[in-house]
């Protein structure tokens, strides 16, 4: 298989004046192509800056400070290995990286009310896509997005194509959403929570179509939810994130058939299950996820975990462990491996602690 | 997010400012937005700035130097003069002082200019021997705050066409002036809550009726309307019946834009629990006005105020500028302003000018209080 | 659509017509009735007012008629092209005004166009350098423009025109073409004598444009349609004025209701101060005077120009903005 795009320790950085917020704290992460890839954690865990970081769109005042995000040439080790770019050093005003968004990595978001915008039309939004990337000739991209709108099973694209987002409903404006990041054919379509907002039938149909038009155009779909059903229901494997880290990735069998990380396993129990033999009552992981400023080195779930060994969780950061072919995990219940302290970590320049675990 | 993350640091460091923030959260609304006022160092400044105005408007007698109406023949068109705490000789005195002023006349071109007369020196004292007049609301002492002993002048800020003392002027000027900002806005503010309440409470054809008036009143040009209005005043009035008179012209337009802000935050309101909840209850709509409505966003309603004085002062400059709001001798700084009306007066003396840094100013610190008050009554922010 | 237009265009009547109710109330309010003023002039310049004359005059303005009817005479006039005359110059107001007011529209549709070329590019600018220096002198500025009088703008132009270049910025026309008759010379003697006021209403006008246009396009950036169309590969120059740009400018454009009344105010005032022969000087000397009918003929077309201009920016927002279509047809309808 070959890998499409490759992430290693990947640190991005928001600089708000009197301290330094960590959102994602070394991350790595390789996708396959034609690979259909989930990354699940809860709000501040740092996936959606990870997604952001992969187009260069964190909002200010983030920025990438470490690690390479390379995305390989389309044709793969076939071309060379040097046809690939490192898109954590290119310049964000460039061509190049006009090229790529939209082009080879396309996005689609959460919010498919506020996503478009309201005063073009909708036709004209996906044009003007495809004429950045396919066709400079008006009715070829033209016939495009029509085609796409139809492969979304939008009713009546014709008609649909001169109306304006604010009437449609959110299940077709996320369509037209997904149309447009599909028309200019991309390597991988970054999903960044495409469901959160949509009725629960509606979900479940739009998840059909994104994982049907996934094999048949031989892309990669990167999603990014706290919902374990979505990526239950489509992923082939999944990273858990927790405060900056993935603190356990594999095949998605192997992570939700035999959690070995006490966050991972919080998560799989608050989450209601439909077919369970008796009915459970949900358990809630206590706490919140802590603000990831000024963090000391020690493991990121230690303040809710309910295992956490003294002494040890509280002085080093365990490293990722393999534990099966493929499943690894980051806790010290699973071997002793500590991960080395990065020169410039733990960042000094928070005066002030503001890790405290008992918010309310 | 940044909220929590001061109140986290706050806990997290010491038991105190756990204090401070128990009492932010329990703190009532006005004790809140007086809170978060007094973080908003402009807004601060401005209030500040504006105390200091307003209490020389009220003692007008008191903190001019001079009478406001005296005449000076000898110094006429004076520029402002110094003052001086080294002499010439590079004497230091901690009493400052102004230098005694000669007119000369050129023998050619026969112009005036005045001259600095370093051997004359007149010290500044406070409650010196000199005349003084009373204003409303003059201090009974009969005397100026500070000022030079009688034979002596100073004019802080130069004299006019007539060798009135500018300074003096200014203030006497600053009543009239702050004062119908207030009075306009007032008269406006009752008006205006008046039509917009109704308008967003009983909603339907009065709504509609009360929409397309105000709509109407704000798509009039404001200056042309007030200045027809104005002109119509009664030559014979007296100067407080024109002050009155200049305020309910003011208000005439003035409503329009505080009815707005009313109507839409009574259309918000009437739809909330509580006031269903009354409603259900049986309370009279009156009562449902009064008690639950108004409260609710008084606040509001200070800020619109606050920010509506501003329009008020610059309408009557300008209508006092243009001969038809405030007439002499009755002062405003619009009046002031007409002596710098004509190119010439202007070029020759430019302290004319003065009269209008004051008026900006006022209207910069009712910006800077009014911004700082929307920000604190903001629960969200 | 055609709908909408045709109530907004029956709406904007409607308004002209209270506006005439308000600018015939400018003629009764003054005490004593307008033969007064008529008698006071003629007995200054010397003749005698005898009573059959008084009588005739008052039968000739319909002064003997109750209000109403005064008003529909003094209206259906209005209709064909007669305002009234006008004491103090002894002419028909309809050969006095209608020059100024030319002018008048003439002007106004210059400072609104330029205000918005100064405005918009301040406004991209310091919304896209948020906090910057240059950000905080353009607030700055703009507070100090919305607190300074215009007619005060215009007196300190004057002062630094006059003492710093020794120019002259006052009257339409230099003296040589003052009282010769229009030509291309005369014509061209004017473009340079008009800009003075246009700079400066636009300059006093665009302080209040800016601030609006800068909180509305912050508002904009920080929209996700933006991303959107940055993660579609649309670059950065073109994305700016295709997206935010282009959404902050509606709230610009349905302000016109109150830019317009505001421009008109601001140039009436300064006009005064620049001695410009435009229809604000006219008026304020016709109120002084108590020339009602010059006043009220001025004052009705100023409100006309104002509602004119208002109702095509409510039908070009229409065309910019697909959302008030709907919106719009709701409330109205």
């Amino acid at each position: 298989m070959q890998e499409l795009l490759s992430i290693k320790d990947l640190r991005v950085e928001f600089d708000l004046g009197r301290a330094t917020l960590n959102a994602v704290n070394g991350v790595n992460l390789s996708l396959n192509a034609g690979e259909s890839f989930g990354i699940v954690g809860e709000s501040g865990s740092g996936k959606s800056v990870t997604a952001q970081a992969i187009m260069r769109i964190v909002p200010n005042p983030g920025k990438i400070v470490n690690g390479s995000i390379m995305l390989n040439a389309p044709g793969g080790a076939e071309q060379g290995s040097d046809g690939g770019v490192d898109l954590a050093r290119i310049n964000t005003r460039g061509g190049l990286i006009r090229k790529i968004r939209g082009g080879r990595i396309a996005m689609i978001f959460q919010e498919p009310m506020t996503s478009l915008s309201p005063v073009h039309r909708i036709g004209d939004q996906i044009v003007e896509a495809v004429m950045l990337h396919r066709t400079r000739d008006k009715a070829e991209a033209r016939d495009i997005a029509l085609h796409y709108l139809e492969r979304m099973q939008i009713t009546n694209p014709q008609q649909r194509f001169r109306e304006y987002p604010f009437n449609l409903s959110g299940g077709m404006r996320q369509r037209v959403m997904i149309a447009m990041g599909l028309a200019c054919d991309p390597d991988l379509l970054i999903a960044d929570e495409p469901t959160t907002a949509l009725d629960v039938t509606v979900q479940s149909q739009i998840l059909e179509l994104l994982e049907g038009l996934r094999e048949e155009m031989g892309m990669s779909i990167l999603y990014i939810t706290h919902d374990l059903g979505v990526v239950a229901e489509v992923t082939q494997r999944i990273a858990v994130m927790y405060l900056g880290r993935i603190v356990e990735t594999g095949t998605t069998r192997q992570v939700l058939k035999n959690p070995r990380h006490p966050y991972t396993k919080g998560l799989i129990d608050s989450f209601p299950k439909l077919s369970g033999a008796r009915q459970e009552r949900l358990q809630a992981i206590p706490g919140n996820v802590p603000v990831p400023i000024g963090l000391p080195w020690q493991c990121g779930f230690r303040s809710r975990c309910p295992v956490a060994i003294d002494g040890k969780c509280d002085t080093s950061v365990p490293a990722m462990t393999p534990v099966e072919d493929g499943h690894m995990v980051r806790c010290f219940h699973n071997g002793d491996t500590k991960e080395p302290p990065l020169p410039q970590a733990p960042a000094p320049r928070a005066r002030r602690s503001l890790f405290s675990g008992g918010r309310t | 997010m940044a909220d929590n993350l001061t109140l986290n640091d706050d806990t997290a460091s010491n038991d105190t400012s756990t204090k401070a923030a128990d009492d932010y959260f329990a703190a009532s609304q006005w004790s809140l937005i007086r809170f978060k006022f007094k973080k908003h160092r402009l807004a601060m400044a401005g209030l500040t700035i504006l105390a200091v105005l307003y209490t020389l408007a009220l003692f007008p007698g008191f903190f001019s130097v001079n009478t406001h109406n005296e005449t000076h023949t000898d110094y006429i068109l004076m520029p402002p003069q110094g003052i001086h705490f080294v002499d010439a000789a590079g004497n230091f005195s901690l009493r400052p002082f102004v230098y005694g002023v000669r007119q000369e006349i050129d023998d050619e071109t026969w112009e005036k200019t005045y001259v600095r007369d370093e051997a004359v020196r007149h010290p500044i004292r406070f409650f010196p021997q000199r005349e003084n007049e009373n204003l409303w609301g003059a201090l009974t002492l009969g005397r100026h705050l500070v000022g030079v002993e009688a034979p002596g002048v100073w004019f802080p800020f130069g004299t006019d066409e007539f060798g009135r003392c500018l300074f003096s002027r200014t203030i006497a000027a600053s009543q009239i002036s702050l004062f119908i900002g207030i009075a306009g806005v007032m008269l406006s503010f009752l008006i205006g809550s008046f039509m917009g309440g109704l308008s967003g409470y009983f909603g339907g054809t009065i709504d509609i009726a009360i929409q397309r008036l105000i709509e109407f009143v704000l798509s009039i040009p404001s200056i042309p309307l007030w200045m027809a209005l104005a002109a119509a005043m009664p030559q014979e009035w007296s100067s407080t019946q024109v002050f009155f008179g200049i305020t309910i012209v003011l208000s005439v337009v003035g409503w329009a834009n505080l009815a707005r802000v009313v109507r839409g935050k009574t259309l918000e309101i009437r739809e909330a629990d509580f006031v269903m909840a009354a409603r259900l209850m049986g309370v009279p709509t009156m009562q449902i006005i009064r008690r639950h409505i108004l409260p609710s966003f008084a606040s509001y309603l200070i800020v619109s105020i606050t920010l509506g004085v501003p329009a008020m002062i610059i309408a009557e400059t300008a209508l006092s500028f243009l001969q038809i709001g405030i007439k002499p001798p009755a002062v405003s700084w619009g009046v002031l302003l007409q002596a710098a009306q004509s190119p010439n007066a202007l070029s020759q003396s430019p302290w004319l000018l003065i009269p209008g840094a004051f008026v900006v100013l006022t209207v910069i610190c009712f910006n800077f209080v009014g911004d700082g008050l929307r920000d604190a009554v903001d629960p969200y922010r | 659509m055609a709908k909408y237009i045709l109530k907004r265009l029956i709406y904007a009547l409607i308004l002209l017509w209270l506006i005439s109710i308000v600018s015939f109330l400018v003629i009764e309010l003054p005490p004593g009735d307008y033969l007064t003023s008529v008698v006071a002039a003629l007995e200054q310049s010397g003749s005698k007012v005898s009573v059959e004359q008084l009588e005739a005059l008052r039968q000739q303005y319909g002064l003997d008629l109750p209000s109403y009817l005064r008003y529909f005479r003094w209206i259906s006039g209005f209709l064909v092209g007669d305002f009234g005359y006008s004491f103090e110059w002894n002419r028909p107001v309809s050969d006095l005004v209608v020059e100024p007011l030319i002018l008048d529209a003439f002007i106004a549709v210059l400072i609104v166009l330029v205000t918005y070329a100064i405005a918009i590019p301040i406004a991209v600018y310091s919304a896209t350098h948020q906090y910057s220096v240059g950000d905080h002198t353009v607030t700055f500025l703009s507070l100090l423009g919305l607190a300074t009088p215009s007619f005060l703008l215009a007196l300190v132009t004057l002062y630094i025109a006059t003492t710093w270049f020794g120019i002259d910025l006052t009257g339409l026309n230099s003296d040589e073409f003052l009282l010769a008759p229009w030509s291309l010379a005369k014509f061209a003697d004017m473009l340079w004598h008009l800009p003075t006021q246009i700079l400066i209403v636009s300059t006093y006008m665009a302080a209040g444009v800016v601030r609006v246009m800068r909180a509305s396009l912050l508002d904009e950036l920080r929209k996700q349609y933006v991303v959107t169309a940055r993660a579609k590969g649309v670059g950065e120059r073109k994305l700016l004025f295709k997206y935010p740009v282009r959404l902050a400018l509606n709230p610009i454009i349905s302000e016109m209701a109150m830019v317009l009344p505001a421009t008109i105010s601001a140039a009436t005032v300064t006009a005064v101060v620049l001695g410009l022969p435009t229809a604000g000087p006219m008026l304020l000397r016709a109120l002084i005077s108590q020339d009602t009918f010059l006043s009220a003929t001025i004052l009705m077309f100023l409100s006309f120009l104002v509602i004119i201009g208002s109702t095509i920016a409510d039908l070009l927002l229409v065309l910019v903005d697909p959302r008030i279509k709907l919106e719009r047809s709701e409330i109205r309808g």
